[in-house]
């Protein structure tokens, strides 16, 4: 394992794991919302 | 089932092992076989991780979940994300950097030899036991509902299972996973979708969702502080984190999983593939269970969803108590119906007042009908004191026999077996590379070939799914057998977890400290186990807690020890 593998994500968008490490927990954060959100407009 | 349904169902799953079988075959090197193909990319391992922990019971009991509770059990997995993160983060360097075959190995490297001998012994007791389980659960249910054999179901899928497994290790298991899980998805998505035409034609699916949320199938979200409530955010996020760590970042089947990426990029992105995508899995499966439910309302159910145990005891119904409870349930349901349209009518015309008064009857129906199955469930008990009468695990396979068209029925009944073959499969597939590295290669026979290592790895997963095979032919011998071996798991897993997050965190505790700590730790355990009456999902923390605690107390006692090798050390 070289120290890029361990830093370079390979993706377009994300170049850190910092930054896909965020977009899970914002992608986890937006489904905790609709769920919500579907809680309240059918309760 | 019809032909068609046997033949989709068989040649599905015989197709996709012969196909594991041969494209694995002749594999003589021990990497290959103990971490699979070298170059497996991160989607490869993204759907290992999922169909490992995706088992039948997933895809059998979950829509029945949705049916009978509705979508708040879909919190029990908000831990995980965060899990997987720090998996990601700080447990998969570890092991890569390491060069492990398995989880415990690492334990060795970081600790000694006595504290790898104990996770790994740990991990097969816990994993041994419930490997009889993943076959059971789902044999049982589908024996009763299709009048099979139990034996023969049991025998017939283990067999197979545990020869392809044998046959091309890991990389079989990989191989294979990648194409049930299309199967399982190819049957959910088209139950869901035949599900959805079934609904009545004047039913949209707004109205579908305010039927379902109207009587509280929809309430996903419950941010309460109540311990006693069963399942609510905090405890998703804050238990679903700790048991998704040590599932997910201790137990050998499933760090085999992602160990075996070309690089740590692809076992990252794997593991973050499960991240985002598990929660919405779940959603969709309850979500399938809760259309189920307004199917329905407008669709006369069964009284009691295991129809062949109410079959059994409708025959021996000298009072009719049976016959007129399911007339009641009839003219209840036929009642509740025409009041839901009439709820829905007052909606549409946009009269609030009609609308509640409506909305409140058709509640007052559903109560009465959940008494009168209440009331079926202490009949069946009166006859039978040794019925089971939790039916939620029957909803959906009942849906699918009586409104799904043939083929279907095959492609569902296939779905099962893969998810409970997929998981089954990675189980043996841990545990015997467990047994071959910590124990055989590591203690009886050192410095021998691959070959020779590769031929002992396959008697021990045939072992090991023998000795599941014989727990699940005799499983029913057992009283709550499924929760038995949760709470085994729940015994377990906090010590195990605790050996992990010492290594990792705690630089400075050494093998000797966390040894005895761990076991000090399990023992206090047991002594609670057996002296408390709290709930068993607690003991992961307590253990946990305890032995983090004790191996802090025991190394202060016994003096500064020699750093792990600077490999092993967080970067």
């Amino acid at each position: 394992m070289t120290p890029l593998d361990d830093k370079a994500t390979g993706l377009p968008w994300f170049k850190t794991w910092r930054d896909v490490y965020i977009f899970v927990f914002v992608s986890f954060a937006i489904w905790v919302g609709l769920l919500v959100a579907l809680t309240v407009t059918f309760s | 089932m019809s032909p068609l349904d046997f033949l989709v169902l068989i040649g599905s799953m015989v197709g996709i092992a012969v196909y594991g079988m041969w494209r694995t075959r002749g594999r003589q090197n021990l990497t290959a076989y103990l971490k699979g193909d070298p170059n497996v990319g991160w989607a490869a391992i993204g759907i290992s991780v999922m169909a490992t922990q995706a088992s039948a019971i997933t895809f059998i009991s979950t829509p029945g979940q949705g049916y009978q509770d509705g979508l708040g059990f879909v919190q029990n997995y908000f831990g995980m994300p965060l899990a997987l993160i720090i998996i990601a983060a700080v447990f998969l360097p570890m092991y890569r950097r390491s060069n492990v075959y398995t989880a415990y190995e690492f334990l060795g490297h970081r600790f000694d030899t006595k504290t790898r001998l104990l996770g790994a012994a740990l991990f097969l007791l816990q994993r041994g036991l419930a490997a009889g389980i993943t076959i059971y659960a789902p044999a049982i249910i589908l024996s009763t509902v299709f009048g099979w054999r139990l034996d023969l179901t049991i025998i017939l899928s283990g067999l197979l299972v545990i020869i392809y497994t044998v046959s091309g290790g890991s990389e079989a298991v990989t191989l294979t996973q990648k194409y049930q899980l299309a199967v399982i998805f190819g049957g959910m998505v088209t139950a869901f979708v035949v599900l959805l035409a079934r609904l009545p034609s004047n039913l949209s699916l707004t109205d579908a969702l305010t039927v379902a949320g109207g009587f509280n199938k929809l309430h996903a979200v419950d941010f309460s502080l109540n311990v006693k409530q069963r399942y609510t955010f905090w405890s998703g996020l804050l238990g679903g984190l700790f048991l998704s760590l040590s599932y997910f970042g201790t137990d050998q089947s499933q760090v085999q999983r992602y160990i075996s990426g070309a690089s740590l990029r692809e076992s990252r992105l794997g593991l973050m593939f499960n991240a985002v995508f598990k929660i919405p899995m779940q959603f969709f499966i309850l979500l399938l269970g809760v259309l189920v439910f307004v199917f329905y309302q407008f669709e006369r159910p069964p009284v009691f969803f295991n129809e062949t145990a109410w079959n059994l005891q409708a025959k021996h119904d000298p009072g009719e108590r049976l016959r007129s409870l399911k007339q009641e349930f009839a003219a209840i349901h036929a009642e509740k119906e025409q009041l839901i349209h009439n709820w829905l009518d007052a909606r549409h015309a946009g009269d609030r007042k009609a609308e509640a008064e409506a909305h409140a009857q058709a509640q007052a129906a559903l109560d009465r009908s959940e008494a009168v199955r209440a009331d079926v469930k202490t009949a069946l008990l009166a006859a039978d004191p040794h019925a089971k009468t939790n039916d939620s695990d029957y909803v959906f396979i009942t849906f699918i026999l009586d409104h799904l068209p043939h083929g279907v029925i095959g492609l569902l009944v296939a779905a099962f077996f893969a998810a409970a073959l997929s998981s089954k499969a990675a189980e043996l597939n841990a545990l015997g590379s467990t047994t071959t590295i910590d124990f055989y290669r590591h203690i009886i026979k050192r410095d021998a070939s691959d070959a020779h290592y590769v031929t002992a790895s396959k008697w021990f997963t045939l072992l090991w799914g023998l000795v599941a095979l014989a727990f699940a032919l005799f499983a029913n011998l057992v009283e709550n057998l499924i929760q038995a071996v949760n709470i085994i798991g729940s015994v377990f897993y906090g010590v195990v977890l605790a050996l992990f997050l010492v290594a990792f965190f705690l630089r400075w505790v050494g093998g000797t400290a966390i040894f005895w700590a761990a076991l000090a730790a399990q023992t206090l355990v047991f002594v609670l186990y057996f002296s408390l009456s709290i709930s068993y999902l607690w003991y992961n923390f307590i253990g946990c807690a305890a032995c983090v605690l004790f191996s802090v107390l025991i190394q202060t006692a016994l003096g500064p020890t020699n750093p792990p090798a600077k490999a092993l050390a967080i970067s």
